[in-house]
């Protein structure tokens, strides 16, 4: 009494799509007693905390009838946030005392990233499951440092003009090494999406911070160099037409490229072969942007007690709008072997916030 | 009671109807179509109850159950056996919650507002004076590429002004490393500081300032007291737990927050380096009373400062990293050097 269907050679195609139910009042009262509970257990109790939050979305997501689900031993991640704290604190405390040492600490560091990405997507991925068959992520530790590396200095070299093409790089290398049970996943190659992106994304900056920087230039008319508060207070105001104008255009950027990641992944298959489950999305940049812009208003307004109220409408936008096209079934996915991760490169990359996720 | 589950075996994402019943033993019974399982309920996994979601059960073969039906499951569960759902009960009632926010609220205040500078305390004692100096070990050296140009005060007044030091050192800070350096502070004007490493800096500026040398004294006691109260040590301290606290608590929030974070944490930075400022006050009081000096000399001059650098009276708010100086004088004032706190020397 299966609803699996044999995946015959032209077999129709179909869409499946993703469902987030989670709900902001539900996941807020999740949210509170988190905090309560990692309060009064002096942080003893967050990693239970971040399971129990991950849980709770994993969960609301659907797709074809299957829910996701996270498995991670909050045991686990407590040892590695330890050890991630102990790091962290002797590396700003050994910077503070001993500036000399300051350097030394700073290219240590960066000599970890790709391998503490690395660590921190197997941990991720091992215990990501969707109908309980677990995702996976390869040691790709070698590629992790090229695609971090090789492809950021060619974009130095060039002064930035490849940056799109090194994002493209990185995504690519993260999805490629991605497993779901036994099949890869894959991105297909053309990296001009992400140069798209960028350039949206640059002119939405543009069309924040020259119109405020040309305002405050024309309301506050004061000769340059002078000492005037004026002057003083109109250069801070352009600071913060900047800042907040790049924060913006961040906001867009992230999204528009996961839309192009996304809308270039598929699943299993090999080689140049058309995978046969293909990843999309068609969820529109403009809604995001005003709901990111609008979450972050009411963030500060409500003096964080919204979070958890805009963490579910982003998802519950972006995901509604992603899908699986396929003409196979989703039944016959089989599961690799696989074994226990643990958490202490999560647990240091998020402590340091590397965070090269999507 | 039967409830209708999904079972997936875990080798393959293929997924297979079936029902599931507790019976005696206790035993969670697994019917498919034409065969029976039956687990022990402690060799079983249920998951906690979260939400609306489903009941997950994993079974000892890797595989699992769930169970949409969720709250008539896990309401025959716990009457056999004591599975307390208390978080998942916590979460469900809107009072509760409410509760737990107001205490939230409260706790964090009183993390931020005493726990983390109680602890720095505590653990500045346990590190060895050496260490202040080392913290911006360069300090100067970078001030003096950047903002100072050399002191044009004549030798004399220096030599005055360092035996005046020394007074005010033996009787503030005895067995604190400090020494006096002049400067000119070109743009940064009339001002004083103390370096990590115990260099109290005077610029010509203030010395220019001041009207009488009983308010430069003033002045030195306070940064001195910075240097004996270990202000730079402890600071790093606490702005190092405020980034470990805000990791803890809001950990894995993501960009959509950033703002709600960083910003509380300013106040706190903020907030501490003023807490900071009242306690050099308080020293500075404690030197003004013993030497027989009038309060009003520190005043007067951290008026005329402000009067000199309407710039530095901009509105920042909370985000000041000194007190406003009319709130900062009446506090001065009202020190309480009886109670002999800030007199008594703290050599940690």
């Amino acid at each position: 009494m299966t609803d699996a269907r044999p995946a015959e050679y032209g077999a129709t195609e179909r869409r499946e799509m993703l469902t987030f139910v989670g709900t902001g009042s539900e996941y807020f009262r999740i949210w509170i007693v988190n905090l309560l509970l990692t309060l009064i257990t002096i942080g003893l109790y967050s990693p239970w905390a971040k399971v129990r939050k991950l849980r709770y979305i994993y969960g609301s997501t659907a797709l074809a009838g299957g829910r996701f689900d996270y498995h991670a031993d909050p045991v686990r991640i407590l040892w590695g946030r330890l050890i991630a704290l102990a790091v962290f604190g002797a590396a700003g405390f050994a910077q503070a005392v001993f500036p000399p040492f300051a350097p030394l600490v700073t290219l240590l560091f960066l000599l970890g990233v790709p391998f503490l990405v690395v660590r921190a997507r197997m941990f991720n991925m091992r215990y990501t499951s969707y109908r309980n068959v677990r995702f996976g992520f390869d040691r790709a530790y070698a590629a992790a440092y090229s695609a971090i590396y090789l492809y950021g200095f060619l974009a130095a070299l060039t002064l930035g003009l490849l940056i799109p093409y090194a994002h493209y790089r990185r995504n690519r290398f993260i999805v490629d090494n991605t497993r779901y049970g036994t099949l890869p996943w894959r991105m297909q190659e053309g990296s001009w999406p992400f140069f798209f992106a960028y350039g949206l994304a640059f002119l939405v900056g543009s069309f924040i911070i020259f119109p405020l920087a040309g305002y405050i230039g024309l309301t506050l008319q004061a000769p340059a160099g002078s000492a005037d508060p004026n002057v003083r207070m109109a250069s801070s105001l352009l600071f913060a037409a900047i800042l907040i104008g790049g924060y913006i255009a961040s906001f867009f950027l992230s999204a528009a490229v996961l839309k192009a990641t996304i809308n270039a992944s598929g699943v299993g298959g090999e080689g140049a072969a058309r995978p046969p489950y293909r990843l999309g999305c068609d969820w529109s940049l403009n809604t995001v942007l005003f709901i990111y812009v609008t979450n972050a208003a009411a963030i500060v307004l409500s003096a964080g007690l919204l979070i958890p109220w805009a963490q579910m409408r982003v998802l519950r936008y972006q995901l509604n709008r992603t899908w699986v096209d396929t003409a196979q079934s989703l039944e016959t996915v089989a599961a690799a072997e696989a074994e226990e991760v643990s958490a202490i490169g999560e647990e240091l990359g998020d402590v340091f916030d590397v965070d090269i996720g999507l | 009671m039967q409830y209708p589950a999904l079972y997936y075996d875990g080798r393959s994402s293929a997924r297979q109807p079936v029902q599931v019943r507790f019976t005696d033993g206790p035993v969670l019974l697994v019917e498919a179509l034409g065969s029976v399982s039956r687990f022990g309920l402690d060799d079983v996994a249920v998951s906690p109850r979260l939400g609306a979601q489903p009941a997950i059960v994993d079974l000892p073969d890797g595989g699992r159950l769930e169970i949409v039906e969720a709250e008539g499951f896990y309401a025959e569960l716990a009457e056999l056996g004591p599975r307390r759902q208390w978080v998942h009960a916590l979460e469900s009632r809107w009072s509760w919650v409410l509760a737990a926010l107001l205490i939230s609220l409260g706790l964090i205040w009183l993390l931020y507002a005493e726990g983390i500078p109680a602890g720095a305390r505590v653990a500045a004692r346990a590190i060895p004076a050496g260490v202040d100096r080392a913290i911006g070990a360069e300090g100067l050296e970078l001030l003096d590429k950047r903002l100072f140009a050399p002191s044009e005060l004549p030798k004399q007044r220096r030599e005055e002004l360092r035996a005046l030091f020394t007074d005010v050192q033996a009787q503030v800070g005895a067995g604190v490393s400090a020494a006096l350096v002049f400067r000119k502070g070109q743009q940064l004007g009339a001002n004083a500081f103390a370096l990590p490493s115990g260099i109290v800096v005077l610029t010509d500026e203030l010395v220019a300032l001041a009207e009488h040398d009983s308010e430069v004294a003033a002045v030195l006691a306070h940064e001195i007291g910075h240097v004996r109260e270990r202000h730079s040590l402890r600071s790093l301290l606490q702005n190092s737990a405020v980034a470990m606290a805000t990791f803890l608590l809001t950990g894995d929030i993501g960009s959509v927050a950033t703002i709600a974070t960083g910003l509380p944490t300013l106040l706190a930075y903020a907030g501490y380096s003023r807490e900071f400022e009242y306690e050099a006050d308080a020293v500075a009081a404690c030197y003004l009373d013993e030497a027989g000096i009038p309060r009003q000399r520190f005043a007067d001059l951290m008026f005329r400062l402000e009067q000199s650098d309407p710039g530095n009276s901009d509105s920042l708010g909370l985000l000041r990293t000194h007190p406003a100086t009319p709130k900062r004088m009446q506090a001065f004032v009202g020190v309480q050097t009886s109670s002999a706190e800030w007199c008594g020397r703290r050599r940690w």
